[in-house]
């Protein structure tokens, strides 16, 4: 069976990297119809992403920009997991920022507890509008993705009622509040990228999320509410409690993102601050195969692609910086065509398997086959429908 | 009296009008789908490609027709790319918010590859004529409310009527099997694929219309992120409206009257608008929820006995 397994994890794997190689592909071509080497380019994305001068570091801008975005994926995985298909990680995100922000200024505290307490803030924020879908689901019966892009639009709404009268900075020109007092802002290793406290919070987050998810009695729970929920409901888990808090923890982790990256970076809520990074989330939890570790590392790459773009390529190379998400893009397409392909591929190899053991079987002299033996190799996938396998309808290797 | 005369102008409703074609295009698009037993969120990319791919063919060529031709092609296309993609079993949800991703960014970058310029590209093109209804217009305010507007508008909800009468013919009938219950169909020999494929393409060249209004039609530019949600607005008038083509020109109204009223608000008062824009937001999670608990219910229950339907309830709630 070993090798079998091993075969499997191999073509799991294949998924991503060949949509990473054909989005790469796509984006070179379209590189080139600018005018421009689509080779000096990928160099340019990767000088840009990771080069460091004593004065200016790109790799802490990525860590900078990777941190929230980390944050909003493991949010994403978290209700993922537990079969609840909500999109909201933007309105999380949104709110998380505003309540941090609310607590940063309104609130003066000692520095040290103060950005605590406004990441918890954003935290406790998130998880009630993180929790709006996953109720909605589980009483009414509603469909909890479309709940969540209702509630998105509507903490678009809210947000820009909040940034425009009673959160506004009275003395500024422009729809944004007022900055942070110094003792809320997170700590800072390197002042002109910001990285700091922010990252180290997203990792510890991740060490966190992950040790929750794979060992602990509540993550089981809510992986098998959205693994296996016939099977959790007869051996007598509270399927409906494990999905609201997995709604809760997820949207508390996308309400830490907001918090991290206005007490980290921005300072201030400005109207706009909705600007993707929750729906970046969502992709790089699905790009990572929707567990914790793959998902933060598609975050890092999503965060390493956008810097690369916008410093490599449109202020080095002047090709348009929106390059570097329509690569992204492409990847969650192709990712999404590949995994059905993928499973027919796989179909097809057990069955040829298959068929080659039978004849194998039908030359030797006729015995007792032991019906171990004759377990089909066919029969070892549990879900023989064509579900993608990274939306948590199959127990995943690392974290069985 | 006074404050409310001089804020229900006849601008204020033709501005409604014009704020719902988009919306109203994109809705029936979302229930055509919807419709068919498929899930289409993709409606903010075939909106962008709409919009793109007109003002293109409207600088090229200077005919607003071959324009709305294009964009209605070009919708279409983004519409059977998705229908392959359901074919094979690709996760539409997943595919759609991939697309949306996808032409937000890549209509940017070839507008400032090839159209130059940072954020907004404006052609010289003349725009689609407004529509003066002969008799019509010379009505005294029913005339400002009903003329005026250019072709689209009269399409849009031209489209409307269209799409409740297309359940009143065989096809229709057909469409709605197929998202009902696609075994059911199946077993009676409609071909599900081939009929979510056609309303798949058909939702996308109705939601590219939805978006060539904006460019082809009102302003005559391109900007980045131009549609501005509209695609999930109008997936949201669908779910007003539960997809019945009765309630899809009121729900695609309030969010376009909405929309109108906080302009208004915001130029005339100093009152915060986004309030307004919410209310329609707050009644589809109403009736999303009403909705939900009704099918749920009528799931759990069905085909019981009073009681034990009464005794099941007890034990869920």
């Amino acid at each position: 069976m070993k090798d079998l397994d091993l075969a499997r994890s191999a073509q799991r794997l294949s998924v991503p990297i060949v949509a990473v190689a054909v989005a790469l592909i796509i984006g070179g071509v379209l590189i080139a119809i600018s005018g421009r080497s689509p080779f000096d380019a990928i160099g340019a994305i990767g000088q840009a992403a990771f080069s460091c001068t004593p004065k200016f570091c790109n790799f802490g801008t990525v860590l900078t920009t990777a941190a929230p975005l980390i944050m909003t994926t493991l949010g994403a995985v978290m209700v993922l997991r537990a079969g609840l298909f909500s999109i909201g990680q933007e309105g999380q995100y949104a709110v998380g920022g505003l309540a941090a922000v609310a607590i940063g200024y309104m609130v003066p505290m000692p520095s040290g507890l103060h950005w605590i307490v406004a990441l918890l803030g954003g935290a406790v924020a998130g998880a009630l509008i993180g929790i709006v879908p996953a109720l909605f689901r589980v009483f009414l019966g509603a469909n909890e993705l479309i709940v969540s892009i209702i509630v998105n639009s509507m903490v678009g709404l809210l947000m820009s009622y909040l940034v425009n009268y009673p959160m506004r900075d009275a003395g500024g020109s422009a729809s944004f509040t007022p900055q942070i007092d110094v003792t809320a802002r997170l700590p800072v290793f390197d002042t002109t990228t910001k990285v700091g406290m922010n990252i180290v919070l997203a990792l510890v987050f991740v060490v966190l999320t992950y040790i929750y998810m794979s060992r602990s009695t509540w993550g089981y729970e809510q992986r098998m509410a959205g693994e296996a929920p016939v099977f959790a409901r007869y051996s007598g888990m509270r399927t409906r409690t494990a999905v609201i808090r997995a709604a809760a923890l997820g949207g508390a982790l996308a309400g830490i993102g907001g918090g991290i990256q206005v007490l980290g970076m921005n300072y201030r809520v400005i109207d706009g601050f909705m600007d993707g990074t929750g729906f970046n989330g969502l992709t790089a939890a699905i790009l990572g195969g929707t567990t914790v570790i793959g998902g933060a590392i598609a975050a890092f790459v999503f965060a390493s692609i956008s810097i690369g773009a916008i410093n490599g390529l449109q202020i080095l190379m002047g090709i348009p910086r929106e390059i570097g998400s329509v690569i992204l893009a492409l990847m969650i397409v192709l990712v999404a065509v590949q995994t059905p392909l993928a499973h027919r591929l796989e179909l097809w190899l057990s069955k040829r398997r298959g068929a080659r053991e039978m004849q194998q079987r039908l030359a030797e002299p006729p015995g007792d086959v032991g019906l171990a033996e004759a377990e089909s190799p066919a029969d070892d996938d549990p879900d023989p429908t064509p579900s993608p396998a990274w939306l948590g309808t199959r127990p995943e290797e690392g974290e069985r | 009296m006074d404050f409310l005369s001089s804020f229900f102008t006849a601008e204020l409703f033709s501005n409604g009008i014009r704020l719902t074609t988009p919306i109203l295009f994109g809705a029936i698009a979302s229930a055509l789908s919807s419709r068919a037993g498929v899930l289409n969120l993709a409606i903010e990319a075939k909106m962008l490609v709409g919009a793109f791919v007109g003002l293109i063919a409207l600088s090229a060529s200077g005919s607003p027709v071959v324009a709305l031709l294009a964009a209605a092609a070009a919708g279409a296309a983004t519409g059977g790319l998705m229908a392959g993609a359901h074919r094979i079993g690709v996760d539409l949800i997943i595919f759609a918010i991939g697309l949306n991703m996808f032409f937000v960014e890549l209509s940017v970058y070839l507008m400032r590859v090839f159209f130059g310029g940072t954020g907004v590209w404006k052609p010289d093109v003349t725009i689609l004529e407004d529509i003066r209804i002969p008799v019509v217009a010379d009505i005294p305010v029913l005339g400002t409310l009903l003329s005026g507007y250019n072709v689209l508008v009269y399409l849009a909800f031209a489209a409307a009527i269209a799409y409740g009468l297309l359940f009143r013919f065989r096809s229709g009938r057909h469409l709605l099997a197929a998202g009902e219950s696609p075994v059911a169909a199946l077993s009676a020999g409609l071909s599900v694929p081939k009929i979510q494929t056609w309303s798949l393409v058909g939702a996308g060249a109705i939601a590219a219309l939805g978006g060539a209004f904006l460019t082809v039609g009102e302003l005559g530019l391109f900007a980045r992120g131009m549609t501005d949600g509209a695609g999930w607005i109008a997936i949201t008038a669908a779910l007003l409206a539960v997809n019945r083509p009765v309630f899809l020109v009121p729900s695609a109204l309030l969010f376009g009257f909405s929309d109108a009223f906080a302009i208004r608000l915001q130029s005339t008062t100093a009152l915060p608008n986004s309030i307004v824009q919410g209310i329609p937001m707050v009644a589809t999670l109403i009736v999303l929820g009403i909705v939900g608990y009704r099918g749920l219910r009528r799931a759990e229950t069905i085909g019981m006995p009073k009681r034990a339907r009464r005794r099941l309830r007890a034990q869920t709630a």
